[in-house]
């Protein structure tokens, strides 16, 4: 208790209490001590004076006594009286009888008896005896008795001088405590307040003042040093941070640098990638356009897909650096499923046939043929999942499945329509070799198989898995595997899509009604097709039969039953496609009976058998329900009523242009001169973009397509070019950028180097002819007088569909374009500051292409009035013509909804 | 320490005896005889050596009877043996250190005291007059007690030295 009180005192006070504490003990002892001191000296002088005083009485006293004379002797006696102290007294004979007495009160007091010389102090007196001798004689002797108030008297001085001396001495010895205290805690008190100072500021610049040499003295300094210490340690960190930052940003920049230099080299190598690809898949197509032997059709498809598969497998690579980099979006568009799914299986027809493996395809008839979602990524995913399948199958089969998943609860995490969405469960059944449950969860990392022998013997990237799960991922599903080693594997995901618009449906292969109550026999010895078939089939409202073999199909065929179609696997044990075709030729019976072929890719001897046996359709496994529809539609002569759309030729007729392309490579030079020249176009062909600029100078042209990546000069500049030679013509070539930049921002680069449209290589045809229509209208410019042109085209839903070649789904594509581009374009001209005449141009040239992608109208018109009034910057009726732009938009958007809506419905 | 005791009773003896049974005055006069001589010191010529004895003479009549050989056996003073001689008659008278006279015969006296002057001898009287006829020191009676009367000058003359103890008990 006592100690927790001093221990938190201030040094100061301790010091205080303790100088206190040690004068004033020693004061106290000190004057205790010469109190007793005192006290006994006291009582030893009084004893001798006693004594001296006794001497003296007993020698007056001797001749009273010699001889016999107590009257002398009481004289003596009364000499007393000035010894104030002594209260009575006694001389007594050599008898011991009391020869005379005094008493200071007068009182007959009674002596005690005589005794020899000594003294005693009894508890308020001292008592002495003194023997009387005189020359050796004998002659009585004296006793005294004093009183003690001498001692009390010095005591009780002593007492009040000591206390008094005690009070002064503590008082001077506060002072100077407190005083001197401060030599002590003052340096302290400094100490402890830099240090809480030092700690409460974290500032190791702060210094103690120095003090003396003394032990305080040592600990400041030592303190002092400290501080330097961790000052310096400080700096020292400081700096090395400095260092160490400085390194890193370097490093950061090293890696940038790195990274941008891996950009640039995915750019340049997809670049390099998609210009002899894009020749491939453009002259395929050009050359699937004309007509064909079936067999050469089937191959050249084959190449086509391939070749699309190809680039798949390209876009992977540039996909997982996208991926990495965090810069995959997703498209969003209605599409065909079936379709999709299709594609995906029969890009790897061949590979599965080559390896005889059955490749099906089963889709849930629940699932619904339009779905919004970005179809390239998940034919994509399809596309890993089947090549794998394929590339660890030896024998057996391989089937697609696509079911609803009903165990989804989750809401759709990507809904981009409005209109709701469904979570599809797609699994990829093998089998093929099968993976070990310890491998399962590593192989959707990048660069990880199964096995490192795996890769050995299969080959592959590793990344197919890893892109698969991102995109998956994306889609807002999972991706997982059951497996089991040597009896093969399912791959499953699921992914989010968003329900169509039913306002807009896309065309759905609606099965005519010729093909109802078809009678069809199904002959196939694999259980999974035929099942896939049935149910296809029944779909059409089609009446199957299905048989597992040649044999039992023969028996079927000699039995009453009516088919009007035979659907005949190629490839079957004992009894194969074509023996049970020739038999169906050799019965006179069954000869109008239409014979559908269903074939692997790649079997040389389907083409002379197909002659021979008369076979009426062949398709190519799998088949996709599109193309089962259309060969049972040509079977019973009939057009499935989506040819047009299933064809994808969308065929953009313009009127006959000049055209100018620059362009380096040969392949695309043929492909482009080939599409256009197709049209009826005129093309001009320079090889880089120098010829370019000076071939528009020279010449005139309609239009321009420029590609990017050139020798001698690029697009970019070609485009600049051409544009500063026209800002005093008052003249605007259109001009069409040719990319094959896959990477973002080159769009944007495009535009912003002047261009007014762009078409990604590799570029399907009517991707070519849009682009073209969109820049040239088909009618000539109108005047570029700033004033309204006079009566634009009324809204001709005839001259728009010709326009579109008749495509209502292009139609529909392009109001949706117009739909959203206008408004927000309308509303940025609006929200331009009125100098900002450079804005306008821009805006009202992007207003004019929006509007003008179905043609010239009275919307295209004002815009161009307005564009044109800008560039010379007349402005006066500026927002006179921003009115007329809003109404001929708004008026264009009405009926051209109304338009597609009507030829949709009809 | 037998023998002090015995000394110390001897000594007391007379007082008792006086006390109680109410002793002579001469018992009394010759203690005092004896006690003057405590308080009187001699000139150093009055004895030949430290052993010769202080002598104590009685001339003429004798009242002490034998109380003063009593009195004085084995007594010392100063280590020195007391001695008494008795005198007849003044020319009988030798050469004493302290004199008794008896006789109240004035012309006795004063026979007694030439013989004497100019030796160191301490005369003792018993009247009124003695002091008067030239003697140093008498007894007197005073309420029923012995007091003495001393003359200072006498004294000095025989070349006495009386302590002034004594003299502050002369009347």
């Amino acid at each position: 208790m006592l100690s927790t009180i001093l221990g938190n005192l201030s040094i100061r006070w301790k010091l205080i209490i303790m100088i206190m504490l040690v004068s004033g003990m020693s004061l106290s002892a000190a004057t205790v001590a010469f109190i007793a001191f005192d006290w006994i000296s006291t009582k030893q002088a009084m004893v001798r004076r006693l004594q001296v005083v006794a001497a003296v009485i007993g020698d007056n006293a001797v001749t009273p006594l010699a001889f016999d004379d107590p009257t002398a002797a009481e004289e003596t006696l009364q000499a007393l009286t000035a010894e104030s102290h002594i209260i009575a007294a006694c001389i007594y004979d050599n008898d011991g009888a009391a020869f005379a007495r005094f008493h200071r009160g007068g009182l007959d007091f009674t002596p005690p008896q005589a005794l020899r010389s000594g003294y005693e102090f009894a508890e308020d007196r001292l008592e002495l005896h003194h023997v009387i001798l005189y020359q050796g004689e004998h002659f009585g002797s004296v006793y005294f008795e004093s009183d003690l108030g001498e001692l009390e008297d010095r005591r009780s001085q002593y007492l009040r001088i000591g206390s008094g001396f005690l009070l002064a001495a503590a008082l001077v010895a506060a002072l100077m405590a407190s005083v001197l205290q401060v030599v002590i805690s003052r340096p302290i008190s400094q100490l402890a307040t830099v240090a809480s100072e030092v700690s409460l500021s974290r500032d190791y610049s702060i210094r103690v003042a120095p003090h003396g040499r003394d032990e305080l003295g040592r600990l400041i300094e030592a303190f002092n040093d400290m501080l330097a210490q961790i000052q310096d340690r400080d700096a020292g960190l400081e700096r090395r941070v400095l260092e160490r930052t400085e390194e890193l940003l370097h490093a950061k920049e090293q890696a940038e640098a790195a990274n941008e230099a891996k950009s640039d080299f995915l750019a340049n190598m997809s670049h390099e990638f998609r210009t002899p690809m894009n020749a491939i898949i453009g002259l395929t197509e050009l050359t699937l356009e004309s007509r064909l032997p079936p067999v050469q059709r089937s191959h050249l498809e084959t190449v086509h897909e391939s070749a699309g598969s190809l680039l798949l497998l390209l876009n992977d690579v540039l996909d997982f650096s996208k991926i990495e980099a965090g810069e995959l979006a997703l498209e969003s568009s209605a599409f065909d499923l079936y379709a999709a799914v299709s594609r995906a299986t029969r890009s790897l027809a061949v590979r599965a046939h080559q390896k005889h493996l059955e490749l099906a395809c089963r889709i849930d008839p629940q699932v619904l043929g339009e779905v919004v979602g970005d179809a390239g990524r998940l034919q994509q995913v399809l596309v890993n999942l089947l090549s794998n399948a394929i590339k660890f199958t030896h024998e057996g089969e391989i089937l697609v499945e696509v079911t609803v998943d009903e165990t989804d609860d989750n809401s759709a995490p990507q809904e981009t329509t409005g209109h709701g969405s469904v979570c599809l469960h797609f699994s990829v059944t093998d089998s093929g070799i099968g993976i070990a449950s310890d491998k399962q969860v590593m192989i959707f990392d990048a660069f990880s198989q199964a096995d490192v022998s795996t890769t050995r013997n299969y080959g592959g990237t590793g990344l197919g898995l890893a892109i698969s799960r991102q995109l998956v991922g994306m889609m807002g599903g999972r991706i997982w595997v059951e497996s089991e080693p040597g009896k093969g594997s399912c791959f499953h995901f699921t992914a989010h899509f968003g329900l169509p618009d039913p306002a807009h449906p896309l065309p759905q292969p609606v099965a005519p009604e010729a093909l109802a109550h078809l009678r069809v026999l199904v002959v196939d010895d694999n259980a999974t097709n035929r099942l896939i078939l049935e149910e296809v089939l029944g779909r059409w409202n089609i009446v199957v039969t299905s048989v597992d073999g040649g044999a039992p199909a023969l028996a079927k065929l000699q039995s009453d039953a009516e088919f009007d179609v035979v659907c005949l696997d190629l490839q079957m044990p004992d009894i194969d496609g074509l023996q049970v075709a020739r038999a169906i030729r050799q019965t006179p019976e069954r000869s109008d009976a239409k014979i559908l072929m269903l074939t692997s890719a790649g079997d040389p001897s389907a083409d002379a058998t197909a002659a021979e046996l008369r076979l009426d359709e062949i398709l190519v496994k799998p088949v996709s329900q599109a193309e089962l529809l259309a060969a049972l539609c040509r079977l019973v002569a009939t057009t499935p009523v989506d040819e047009a759309g299933a064809s994808g030729q969308h065929a953009l007729a313009t009127r006959p242009l000049r055209i100018l392309l620059a362009e380096d490579s040969v392949g695309n030079q043929r492909l482009v001169i080939a599409i256009l020249e197709g049209r009826g176009h005129q093309v001009v062909l320079t090889e880089n973009g120098r010829d370019a600029v000076a071939a528009v100078s020279e010449s005139d042209f309609d239009l321009v397509l420029m590609d990017v990546q050139m020798p001698v000069m690029d697009g970019f500049e070609a485009t600049s070019r051409i544009r500063a030679a026209e800002a005093d013509s008052g003249r605007h070539m259109p001009i069409i950028a040719l990319t094959a930049r896959a990477l973002s921002g080159d769009a944007e680069l495009c535009l912003q180097a002047g261009m007014d449209d762009y078409v990604s290589k590799p570029f399907r045809p009517h991707e070519l002819l849009q682009a073209v229509a969109r820049c040239v209208p088909q009618t000539q410019p109108l005047s570029t007088d700033s004033t309204v042109p006079a009566a634009p085209a009324a809204f001709d839903g005839k001259v728009v569909l010709e326009y579109v070649d008749g495509d209502v789904e292009l139609l529909a594509e392009l109001l949706e374009f117009v739909r959203s581009s206008v408004p927000g374009l309308l509303a940025d001209i609006g929200a331009l500051p009125e100098s900002d005449v450079e804005g306008l141009q821009a805006k009202a040239h992007a207003l004019k292409n929006a509007v003008g992608v179905i043609g010239t109208n009275e919307a295209h018109a004002c815009a161009l009035a307005l564009e044109t009034a800008a560039r010379k910057e007349n402005l006066g009726d500026r927002d006179a013509l921003l009115d007329r732009c809003r109404v001929s938009s708004a008026a264009l958007l009405a009926s051209l909804a109304a338009f597609v809506d009507e030829m949709q419905s009809s | 320490m037998a023998l002090l005791r015995i000394l110390w009773l001897c000594l007391l003896l007379p007082g008792i005896l006086w006390a109680r049974e109410r002793p002579d005055e001469y018992a009394v006069k010759a203690v005092y005889l004896y006690k003057i001589a405590l308080f009187v010191r001699w000139p150093d010529e009055a004895f030949a050596d430290s052993s010769q004895p202080l002598v104590i003479g009685v001339v003429g009549h004798d009242p002490f009877g034998p109380t003063l050989d009593r009195t004085l056996t084995d007594k010392t003073l100063s280590g020195r043996r007391l001695e008494l001689q008795r005198y007849a008659t003044a020319a009988d008278v030798e050469a004493c250190h302290i004199l008794f006279l008896g006789d109240q015969d004035p012309v006795k006296t004063k026979a007694v005291l030439d013989r004497v002057r100019g030796q160191a001898t301490l005369t003792v009287g018993e009247s009124e007059q003695f002091i008067d006829a030239g003697g140093t020191l008498s007894f007197i009676i005073r309420n029923n007690q012995v007091r003495f009367r001393i003359s200072g000058e006498r004294a000095r003359l025989a070349g006495l030295n009386i302590s002034s103890k004594l003299l502050q008990l002369s009347e």
